[in-house]
């Protein structure tokens, strides 16, 4: 199991993508996986990350409209804002983070 | 949080989103928080990423813009008596009815994210968001925001 390389990005103003970040680290701490690296982006700039690092996860807090070329997973991560089926996403996520 | 920290608005009626925006916005100008920029940035983001979320039968919009506050951060909270019609951030093109916007301005990024994780927090329990909705008064909603949370 080696270290995960997340993104996490919404539209503009960097907030809805700080939360999510908090609670997959969160999430990570609690089942006792290695803190994933997390990049907190603006949806703009996630080509530009994904040009830089190795990335195995995409959490965006609002569907967007963006080809990515290369084969990543995506969760979107608007329930870890409601707290509607948040469970759910966490799980997913917490897959994805074990892969 | 304080009565000076929010603007609180129960109870009103708008005809549309934008109105409601409007009138949001030129409280904010009156009390010398924002400039005419303002505007156009909330209209502009929520056209382009909207904040709708469904909560279940009452749902919430979080419009927050990229404007630092010329003085002190403020949240405004409004509750709509007729509920307006807006866009889902999860899937913006389905329309969902908004009982309560909520509109964030800070000083800086740091203490938006608080602002929006506290009040997060609040809107995440069913019962005190449906009390929040049908309270009539600043000081009901005021308590309510005040509650802690189990």
């Amino acid at each position: 199991m080696s270290v995960k390389t997340i993104i996490a990005c919404c539209a503009s103003s960097m907030i809805t993508s700080k939360i999510v970040a908090e609670k997959v680290n969160n999430l990570a701490k609690n089942h006792h996986i290695d803190s994933p690296t997390i990049i907190q982006c603006k949806f703009d700039d996630v080509n530009q990350q994904l040009a830089n690092h190795k990335v195995d996860l995409i959490i965006p807090t609002s569907p967007f409209n963006m080809e990515i070329k290369q084969n990543i997973k995506i969760i979107l991560g608007t329930s870890l804002i409601t707290g509607i089926n948040e469970q759910d996403v966490l799980d997913d996520i917490l897959v994805a983070l074990k892969v | 949080m304080e009565l000076a920290e929010l603007n609180i608005y129960p109870q009103r009626n708008f005809m549309h989103v934008n109105d409601c925006f409007a009138f949001l916005y030129h409280e904010l100008l009156k009390q010398g928080l924002v400039d005419t920029a303002y505007f156009d940035k909330l209209i502009d983001r929520e056209k382009r990423y909207p904040t709708a979320l469904e909560m279940g039968s009452l749902n919430i919009a979080i419009p927050h813009v990229d404007f630092i506050s010329k003085k002190e951060s403020k949240i405004s909270l409004v509750t709509l008596k007729t509920p307006l019609s807006m866009y889902k951030m999860e899937n913006p093109s389905q329309e969902i009815p908004v009982h309560i916007i909520i509109l964030t301005l800070a000083k800086n990024n740091d203490e938006h994210l608080q602002m929006l994780e506290q009040l997060m927090s609040v809107f995440r329990n069913r019962s005190l968001l449906s009390k929040i909705y049908y309270a009539n008064n600043t000081s009901e909603i005021l308590n309510l925001l005040n509650t802690r949370s189990e």
